[in-house]
């Protein structure tokens, strides 16, 4: 899958609200006051991806904006149709 | 797990279920978004039962109800910046604007938006009868 077609994977899984955080991405969500519609809403309207690198625990990196407009960068792995957020 | 939210010198606490990636075991414990939602919703709840009131508590109920600055301005008809400044503890954040965007949050974590609906209506001059007939019988 290349970046164009895996930023579309990312788009749909995150309007489907298939998407799991691990505990650290929870955690800190949680230090600024975000809500889960918060990444769901930068995660439907990602607008540039990256991959992460090799030394990364995440596949790829997700730039996109928040309800507020602010930019935020998701780091996620995409496993078995479900997005995997790691870092947020 | 239990997860956290610290909100105006409040913390909020509950058990969700979690789940371990089969592929990636290494990156701890899961949180369904699903779940993450109802943990959400059952905070909104306790803002809006225990009539909490906070520029944090505002936020979390706004962004719970994915509603941007903007849109929760054009609900209330009061200006962005308004907001913002309650947000960001410039202003206090007034009764009625809390407890219409608690009530809101509340709402939608059971899924109906009867307040919402309400604000946006009233919002709405145009369309609005100007004579009503009333069943008086």
């Amino acid at each position: 899958m290349d970046s164009a077609e895996t930023l579309r994977v990312v788009r749909g899984l995150a309007r489907a609200n298939r998407f799991r955080l691990t505990a650290h991405a929870e955690r800190e969500a949680g230090e600024c006051g975000a809500s889960r519609e918060h990444i769901r809403c930068a995660l439907i309207h990602a607008k540039s991806i990256r991959a992460s690198g090799p030394r990364r625990a995440s596949d790829w990196t997700v730039v996109g904006p928040d309800l507020d407009g602010d930019d935020l960068e998701i780091a996620l792995i995409i496993e078995d149709g479900l997005l995997v957020v790691t870092v947020y | 797990m239990e997860l956290k939210r610290k909100l105006d010198g409040r913390t909020f606490r509950g058990q969700v279920p979690c789940s371990v990636s089969k592929k990636r075991p290494e990156l701890g414990p899961l949180i369904d978004s699903h779940d993450l939602g109802v943990f959400e919703g059952k905070v909104v709840q306790s803002i809006f039962a225990q009539k909490l009131i906070g520029p944090q508590s505002f936020r979390f109920c706004r962004s719970f109800c994915a509603m941007s600055m903007e849109a929760v301005a054009d609900l209330l008809q009061v200006d962005r910046r308004t907001v913002q400044r309650w947000e960001s503890e410039e202003s206090p954040v007034p009764p009625w604007a809390m407890l219409l965007v608690a009530k809101m949050a509340d709402e939608r974590s059971k899924g109906h938006a009867v307040m919402r609906t309400w604000l946006r209506e009233l919002a709405d001059e145009e369309g609005r009868p100007t004579e009503i007939d009333l069943d008086v019988a």
